[in-house]
């Protein structure tokens, strides 16, 4: 289990992550998701055990990522942009996974016929999604116990986002792997998470189940006799609020019919309920909050 | 050391390292083709792998810790499961056995090609350019993780290495402006140099060993081995700092540590204007703005390159002015002080001997007086030249008192009007003084002075000094050269 307890990290003067705290489940894929700046890819590097926390610890299976350098031998990190020496080959990179990492030769072949990739590729003239697969590729064969992908899901084309899904899987299936991904694209992400956490001002602001947390906050279209006001509905946990005349288009965070026997109380016309979607999740709860401004 | 990260190197590197490795050997044995010494032959390969093994003691550290500058590599080296303090110390272990290898492979080579000589001494260069390896790759890496990205940690390991050159291209500047006497003897200022360069102190004895193979009496200067030992312990701590508890998002930031761009840039910039005062003080400011102003151009536009944006800052004009009004009071108070009383000092009798050497080209009727001093018409065609050679052993200097008196009299006259800038002109005679440990020629060791600008020593004082020294007086008459005996030569003009 990742386990992170009352994590800072500075840059200089600024303060990008503030006494934050998760816990991500082994056999978990968890999506981390924040507007741009939030400290996303910090997180994940400080995870990785390439930034050093100023306060707080980060463990895996107990064991601090940062002072324990055995324990990042499971950990499979592919940032954001990965670095590839001049002119190495699939193949050469190879040399650094199997020197210092559990590298599965086996699965190596395997994911490079997934990943339709051959060895003497030339990776420095490969293009994005085609660079992205090669980072996969290493994070998949080291047979790692976290797996941290920042943005690396983004811009794989659809075949290779449904082998890579497969592959997670089966990984998380056969050796309990969790993984945390960090993503722009919420949709994409909707497919594959189980579990998300919302990164915002230093801390995680919104974390959970996925499922529950979309069931838990819904859209609600009502139609009433006279006009209302974001005031009449003061008894709700609202995240979101429109009004055009007698209609009103309301986000609402509480047990949906809870939330469906309160507003029959207020005796509406008409009532209909929507699900969210990840995406709007992330959206209503930033603007509850007043960030998307 | 991390025995997978040191595997992982040399595998990673192995092409690399064997072209370098026959290229390295080949050109440290290139002396050896068509040789007639084979002494020289092997002094001259001993000089050339130590050489290349220096510079690859300044480009191995570049090679192997430029992924600590790039974001991305960051992500991917400082991730790898190993200590920070595991990492650094393989990547040096490994940088010093791929020079070692070519050095000792070089060396075993040279000594099967020089037929074994000298031996003992090859050994003794071969374990010092081991160990000036070492020092120099802990060091060299040090000044390349001063930076925060990879042009600039470039940039200031290089201006790190250059800095000392520059302090002796400013002192000796600053010495010879404003020093009456001053010449490039001074093993003071040299000293300075050589202390503030652990490649210069190593170089220094590898290099006097190398060139003196058949010597038994050469050896090493062990202050210039202790104190290279000490600059490595203090650069492990250095890395200590600077890579083991870097902070990894440094990365392509801009490079304002401490003894980056800001110490490096007004360091540079003090040590020019420290040259440009002395000319101020000596030529005039008018001949010096142009400088002034060029310099602050210079110094604006590398600030720019350190900020990494064209924007003027007035705190940086502010730190050129510090540094101009700093340097200008130095050179004044330089001047005005007698260069803080050095220029009066000049007879350090800490050596065996003192050493006056006067010479004049005089006028043939006149010693005592200059020969462009001739009153019109000239009269002849060439002038008398005087060499004077006196050399004192300190312990006796009482026995030479008077002679010692009057070329001190002439010396203390010649900086009087060097520092009240005299418009009166001797411009054909000259005294020099040396403090030596032994007579003969002197050595690189030696203090030395050096006064223009010496009113001619009257015809009694040279009689005087031909009490105890040997004066000759060479006139050159109908197309040859004669040489007299100072009195011969008195008694034959008078004759005459």
């Amino acid at each position: 289990m990742l386990k992170i307890e009352h994590l800072n990290k500075n840059f200089k003067t600024k303060e990008v992550l503030k006494d934050l705290n998760l816990e991500v489940h082994d056999g978990s894929i968890f999506g981390l998701v924040g507007i741009n700046g939030a400290g996303k890819s910090t997180l994940l590097r400080l995870i990785a055990g390439v930034y050093e926390p100023e306060g707080g610890t980060i463990t895996l299976n107990g064991k601090d990522t940062w002072k324990d350098p055995e324990i990042r031998s499971e950990i499979a990190f592919v940032s954001d942009e990965q670095y590839y020496p001049l002119g190495c080959t699939i193949q050469s990179l190879k040399l650094l996974y199997e020197s210092m990492y559990n590298f599965d030769e086996g699965a190596w072949h395997k994911y490079m016929e997934m990943f339709d990739l051959e060895p003497g590729m030339s990776v420095t003239n490969l293009s994005k999604g085609m660079k992205r697969r090669v980072s996969l590729l290493y994070a998949l064969s080291i047979h790692p116990k976290l797996i941290l992908l920042d943005e690396a899901y983004d811009g794989l084309e659809p075949l290779a986002r449904l082998h890579f899904k497969q592959a997670l899987t089966d990984l998380i299936e056969d050796e309990n792997v969790s993984v945390v991904i960090s993503s722009h694209n919420l949709k994409e992400l909707e497919d594959i998470c189980d579990s998300f956490g919302i990164l915002e001002d230093g801390h995680i602001i919104s974390y959970g189940d996925l499922l529950e947390s979309r069931e838990l906050i819904n859209k609600y279209q009502v139609v009433f006799r006279t006009e209302h006001t974001r005031e009449d509905f003061k008894d709700f946990d609202i995240l979101h609020f429109e009004q055009e005349g007698r209609v009103c288009k309301l986000v609402i965070r509480g047990n949906e019919e809870e939330v469906i026997a309160k507003l029959d109380q207020m005796d509406p016309v008409l009532m209909d309920v929507l699900q969210t979607n990840f995406e709007e999740l992330f959206i209503y709860e930033l603007e509850s909050r007043g960030e998307t401004k | 050391m991390n025995r997978k990260y040191f595997n992982f190197l040399l595998k990673d590197h192995k092409i690399a390292v064997l072209f370098f490795g026959v290229l390295f050997i080949g050109i440290s044995l290139t002396s050896f083709i068509d040789t007639y010494s084979r002494i020289d032959s092997l002094s001259t390969s001993l000089t050339i792998s130590f050489i290349l093994a220096l510079m690859l003691t300044y480009a191995l550290p570049i090679l192997l810790l430029a992924f600590i500058h790039r974001k991305r590599s960051v992500d991917l080296y400082l991730s790898l499961p190993i200590r920070r303090s595991e990492q650094i110390t393989t990547i040096l272990l490994f940088a010093f056995c791929v020079t070692s290898v070519f050095y000792l492979g070089a060396g075993v080579l040279q000594i099967i090609l020089s037929r074994a000589v000298c031996l003992g001494r090859v050994f003794q260069i071969l374990l010092l350019g081991e160990l000036s390896i070492a020092i120099m790759l802990i060091f060299n890496s040090l000044l390349y993780l001063i930076g925060n990205n990879l042009f600039d940690s470039v940039v200031i390991a290089g201006a790190y290495t250059v800095l000392p050159f520059l302090l002796l291209l400013s002192l000796s500047s600053f010495s010879y402006e404003l020093l009456a006497g001053y010449s490039g003897g001074f093993d003071w200022i040299e000293d300075i140099y050589i202390l503030l360069s652990p490649a210069s102190m190593l170089g220094y004895n590898v290099l006097r060993l190398a060139g003196n193979l058949n010597s038994n009496v050469v050896s090493i200067r062990m202050l210039y081995l202790i104190l290279p030992v000490i600059v490595a312990v203090l650069s492990v701590f250095g890395l200590k700092k600077e890579f083991v508890e870097r902070k990894s998002e440094r990365a392509e930031q801009l490079s304002d540590g401490i003894f980056a761009y800001p110490t490096i840039i007004n360091a540079y910039a003090f040590l020019i204007l420290l040259m440009f005062a002395a000319e101020v003080v000596t030529d005039g400011f008018k001949s010096m703005i142009f400088f002034y102003l060029l310099l602050l151009f210079v110094y604006v536009v590398a600030m720019f390159i350190y900020r990494r944006e064209i924007k003027f800052k007035l705190r940086s004009v502010i730190g050129y002015i510090i540094s101009t009004v700093i340097s200008l009071a130095l050179a004044f108070a330089a001047w005005n002080t007698h260069f803080f009383s050095l220029a009066d000092k000049y007879e350090v009798g800490t050596r065996r001997y003192l050493t006056y050497s006067y010479s004049v080209t005089a006028d043939p009727d006149d010693l005592g007086k200059s020969f462009q001093d001739n009153k019109e018409p000239i009269e002849v065609d060439s002038g008398a030249y005087i060499y004077v050679e006196a050399q004192i052993p300190v312990k006796d200097r009482g026995q030479y008192e008077e002679q010692i008196s009057i070329m001190n009299r002439h010396i203390d006259e010649a900086i009087d009007r060097y520092y009240e800038k005299s418009d009166i002109v001797y411009p054909t005679s000259s005294i020099s003084l040396n403090n030596r440990e032994e007579l003969g020629r002197a050595d690189s060791d030696d203090t030395y002075y050096f006064y223009r600008n010496v009113q001619p020593l009257s015809e009694e004082e040279l009689l005087k000094m031909a009490e105890k020294f040997d004066i000759k007086v060479e006139m050159y008459d109908k197309d040859e050269w004669k040489t007299f005996e100072l009195e011969e030569y008195l008694k034959e003009r008078g004759n005459d």
